[in-house]
C-alpha cells in the first residue's frame, strides 16, 4: 500500500523541482519566459547535454572523472564537419563518422586508462589535450560550419527520435543488463565488487566504450543543431561537460525519488531552464553564471539536506508530544 | 609486425587525404611575389639584416587571422624577418604577459601583440624594456588612461586599430535600414576592448534610435544557445546584431526555427560564409578586413630596428574597416583585398621604411590606413588584375 502511494508522491517531488524553477522565471520575466516555443527550445537544448551526461554517468558512478568527454565531442564533430566541407560526404557517412569517431576515441580512452594505470583524471587530462590538438588540426577556421541536408539530425522530430532511442537504450543497459548491475556494484564498493567476481577492468573498458558511443551521437546532434563547431583549444572543451556534470549531481540528488537516468534528464532540463530564464530577465552572461551557480547550490543544499531537516522536524514534534504527554 | 606497418601507413594516408590541401593558391601567390620582386627598386630580402619578430595572437586558422598570418609571412619573406607566432589560449592579461615573456626569452627583436589593450600593457612594456624588445599593438587602441605613460616608453612603437564603436553602431543602423525593428544584441564576453567597443556602439545605436526595439542582449560564449533563446522568446524578432561571425552562429538556429529570411543578421568579421549570406539576403551587413592591421606595427618596429624610426614617439594609427552590404562588394573584397595580391605589397611597404626611402613618414602610413577600402586597393592595384 505504501509503495502505491509513495510512487505518485515521488513523481510529484521530481516534477516539483523543474516546476518551481519554471514558475520562478515565468513570474520574474513577466511572462517573457515560459511560452510554448521556449519550453520546446529548452527541451531541444537539453538533448545534447543529457547525452553527454549519460556518457559520463557510468564512469562517474565508478569514481572515474572523464574530463576528456568534451574533447571527444569536439573532435568527433570537427572530423564530421571537415569531411562534409572537404569531401562533400552525405548524411549517412556523416552520421557514421561522428558516431564511429566517438566509439574509436572512447575505446582509446578506455585502453589508455587500463594500460597506464594512473588515476582516470590524469589520463583524461592528457587525452583531452591530445584530442583538442587533433580537433585544432582538423579545423578549417575558428568556427567550422556545415549546412544543408547534414543538419537534418538536429531538426525536429529527428533530434527527439534519436534522443529517445539513445535514452531508452541507456535506460535498458543501465537498469536491466549485467553491465549496469556491475557498474552500480563497483560504484557501491569497488573492492567488494572485485572480490565477488566482477571483472572491473573489463567493466571500465566497456564504460569508456559506451561513453564514446554516446559522445559520438552527442557530437552528431550538437553539430547538426548548431550548424557550426568551435575549434577546441587549451581545455576549452571542458566547458561542455561542467553543466553536464552538475546535472549528474542533480540526478544523484534526486535518485531516491526517481531512476537516476530520468534524474539526469531532469537535471539537464533544470540547467537549461536556468540559462534561458536568466537570459529572459536580461541578466548579463557573467551574472548569469553567478545566479546559475547560486540557484544550483540552493537546489543541491535542499535535495541533499531535506531529509535531515524533515528528520529533525519529526524528532522535534515527537519530543514535544512526549513532553506534552508527560505533562499530562 | 607487418600488420602494424600496414596500419601505420593506412593512418598516414588517411590523414594526408583528410588534411591535404591544394598548392594551387600558393603557386599563384609566389608568382605575383616574384613578379613584383623582379621590378623592385628596393633591396632584396637576402641583402637585408635578419630580424625575428614575435606575434601574439589568439588563432592562426580562422578567416581573419589565417590571412593575417599569410600577410605577415609574406612580409617576413620579403624583409628577411622570421615571425614567431605565440597562439594564446585566452585574452587574460596574465596570458599576454606570459606570451610576451616567452617571446622575449626566445630572443625576438620585436613583438606585435594583437588585441592587447588593458592596464597590463604597461607591465608588458616593462618586460619588453628589460629585454630591449620593441612592442607594437594590432587590433586595438591603448586605453586613454594609460596611453600617456605607454607613449613615453622608448620600446613602445604604437598601435593600429579600427573604429569598433562605429562598427557596432552601424550594425544596428544597417539592420534598421534593411527593415528590421526588433533586434537582439549578441556580443563576445566582456574584456576584449574591440568587442567591448562594438558592444558600446550597438547600445548607443539603440539609445539614439528609439524606433528600434532591443529584444534582448547577451554577452558570453554560448552564441547559438542565445540565438535559440531569443527566437523562442520573441516571435516577432526580425534582426540579430552580433559582434562576431554572424552566419556561423546564427544561421542554423534561425533555419531550425523556420525563420530564415524573416530574421536578418548583421555582424563584424568576414568569414567564408559571408558571400552566401549576403547573396541570400540573410546577412544584411558584415564588417571586416582587419588583417591589414599587422602591417602597421611591423613597419614601425622595422624602422626602429633599422635605426631609422619613423617617429620618436609611439604612433596611433586608426585603420578603416571595410563594410560589405552586397555579395558583389564581398566578392570584390575577396578578389582585390583578400586575394593573392595583398593590399600593400612588399614593394609598397618598403617605401615606408626610412632606410630605403628617406621620404617615408608616419603621415603616409596614416593616410594608407584612412583610405583603406576595396575601391582604393582596386584602383591602386589595377595593373595586377589586367
Amino acid at each position: 500500500m505504501k509503495g502505491i502511494t509513495a510512487k505518485p508522491l515521488n513523481i510529484l517531488k521530481v516534477i516539483l523541482l523543474p516546476g518551481i524553477v519554471y514558475l520562478l522565471f515565468f513570474a520574474v520575466s513577466g511572462g517573457k519566459f515560459g511560452n510554448g516555443p521556449t519550453v520546446l527550445m529548452i527541451l531541444q537544448q537539453s538533448l545534447v547535454p543529457t547525452l553527454v551526461s549519460l556518457a559520463m554517468c557510468c564512469n562517474m558512478i565508478c569514481g572515474r572523472m572523464d574530463l576528456s568527454a568534451g574533447s571527444v565531442v569536439m573532435l568527433s564533430a570537427m572530423v564530421g564537419a571537415r569531411l562534409i566541407n572537404v569531401h562533400n560526404i552525405g548524411l549517412p557517412e556523416y552520421m557514421a563518422v561522428c558516431v564511429g569517431m566517438g566509439l574509436l576515441l572512447g575505446a582509446i580512452s578506455g585502453a589508455m586508462y587500463l594500460a597506464m594505470r594512473v588515476p582516470a583524471i590524469v589520463t583524461a587530462l592528457g587525452l583531452c589535450m591530445i584530442f583538442e590538438m587533433f580537433s585544432n588540426l582538423f579545423s578549417m577556421s575558428w568556427c567550422t560550419s556545415i549546412s544543408g541536408v547534414c543538419t537534418l539530425p538536429g531538426h525536429m522530430p529527428w533530434n527527439f527520435i534519436i534522443f529517445a532511442f539513445m535514452f531508452a537504450l541507456f535506460y535498458l543497459v543501465f537498469n536491466h543488463s549485467t553491465f549496469g548491475y556491475h557498474v552500480r556494484a563497483i560504484g557501491g564498493n569497488q573492492l567488494i565488487a572485485k572480490n565477488s567476481g566482477i571483472n572491473t577492468r573489463r567493466n571500465a573498458f566497456f564504460s569508456y566504450l559506451i561513453s564514446g558511443f554516446y559522445l559520438g551521437v552527442a557530437a552528431l546532434l550538437k553539430l547538426s543543431t548548431q550548424g557550426s563547431i568551435d575549434t577546441a583549444m587549451y581545455m576549452s572543451s571542458t566547458n561542455i561537460i561542467f553543466n553536464c556534470m552538475l546535472s549528474i549531481y542533480i540526478g544523484f540528488a534526486i535518485e531516491k525519488y526517481c531512476n537516476i537516468v530520468i534524474g539526469i534528464f531532469i537535471g539537464n532540463i533544470i540547467m537549461n531552464m536556468m540559462a534561458s530564464g536568466l537570459l529572459s530577465i536580461g541578466l548579463s552572461a557573467s551574472l548569469q553564471d553567478v545566479a546559475s551557480g547560486a540557484v544550483l547550490l540552493c537546489i543541491m543544499l535542499y535535495t541533499y539536506n531535506n531529509q535531515h531537516v524533515l528528520d529533525s522536524l519529526a524528532r522535534f514534534r515527537l519530543r514535544n508530544s512526549i513532553l506534552r504527554n508527560e505533562g499530562v | 609486425m607487418k600488420r602494424y606497418a600496414i596500419l601505420v601507413i593506412a593512418v598516414i594516408l588517411a590523414l594526408t587525404v583528410i588534411t591535404g590541401c591544394s598548392d594551387k593558391k600558393k603557386n599563384t601567390v609566389s608568382q605575383v611575389q616574384s613578379a613584383t620582386k623582379s621590378a623592385s627598386a628596393y633591396p632584396d630580402a637576402s641583402e637585408l639584416p635578419h630580424y625575428t619578430i614575435g606575434v601574439v595572437i589568439h588563432t592562426t586558422t580562422d578567416f581573419l587571422c589565417s590571412q593575417l598570418k599569410k600577410y605577415v609571412d609574406y612580409l617576413g619573406e620579403n624583409f628577411n624577418v622570421t615571425f614567431k607566432f605565440n597562439v594564446i589560449p585566452s585574452f587574460a592579461d596574465d596570458v599576454y604577459l606570459g606570451a610576451i615573456q616567452d617571446l622575449c626569452s626566445q630572443g625576438v627583436d620585436g613583438i606585435i601583440a594583437t588585441n592587447f589593450s588593458g592596464q597590463a600593457i604597461l607591465q608588458g612594456l616593462k618586460i619588453c624594456e628589460e629585454n630591449k624588445v620593441y612592442l607594437g599593438i594590432g587590433f586595438s587602441q591603448v586605453d586613454s588612461k594609460i596611453a600617456d605613460q605607454a607613449i613615453k616608453n622608448p620600446y613602445y612603437v604604437g598601435s593600429s586599430y579600427e573604429d569598433d564603436f562605429n562598427a557596432g553602431y552601424s550594425l544596428i543602423v544597417n539592420l534598421a535600414n534593411g527593415g528590421s525593428t526588433k533586434i537582439a544584441a549578441i556580443g563576445y564576453q566582456p574584456g576584449i576592448l574591440c568587442h567591448d567597443r562594438r558592444w558600446e556602439g550597438m547600445m548607443k545605436a539603440f539609445n539614439d534610435h528609439p524606433e528600434i526595439t532591443k529584444v534582448g542582449e547577451y554577452r558570453g560564449l554560448e552564441f547559438t544557445k542565445a540565438v535559440e533563446n531569443f527566437l523562442a522568446m520573441s516571435s516577432d524578432m526580425d534582426g540579430i546584431a552580433i559582434t562576431l561571425l554572424g552566419m556561423e552562429y546564427c544561421s542554423q538556429p534561425i533555419a531550425s526555427a523556420g525563420r530564415t529570411g524573416k530574421v536578418k543578421i548583421a555582424c563584424v568579421d568576414f568569414a567564408d560564409t559571408s558571400a552566401k549570406g549576403l547573396e541570400s539576403g540573410e546577412l544584411v551587413t558584415t564588417i571586416g578586413g582587419q588583417f591589414i592591421d599587422a602591417m602597421f606595427p611591423f613597419v614601425l618596429i622595422y624602422n626602429k630596428l633599422a635605426g631609422t624610426p619613423l617617429s620618436e614617439k609611439a604612433v596611433e594609427i586608426p585603420v578603416n574597416f571595410i563594410t560589405c552590404t552586397t555579395a558583389t562588394q564581398f566578392n570584390d573584397y575577396m578578389k582585390y583585398v583578400n586575394g593573392d595580391v595583398f593590399p600593400y605589397t612588399a614593394e609598397e611597404v618598403k617605401s615606408v621604411i626610412k632606410k630605403f626611402n628617406p621620404n617615408a613618414s608616419v603621415e603616409t602610413l596614416k593616410q594608407w590606413a584612412s583610405t583603406y577600402s576595396i575601391e582604393e586597393v582596386k584602383t591602386r592595384h589595377a595593373a595586377f588584375f589586367n
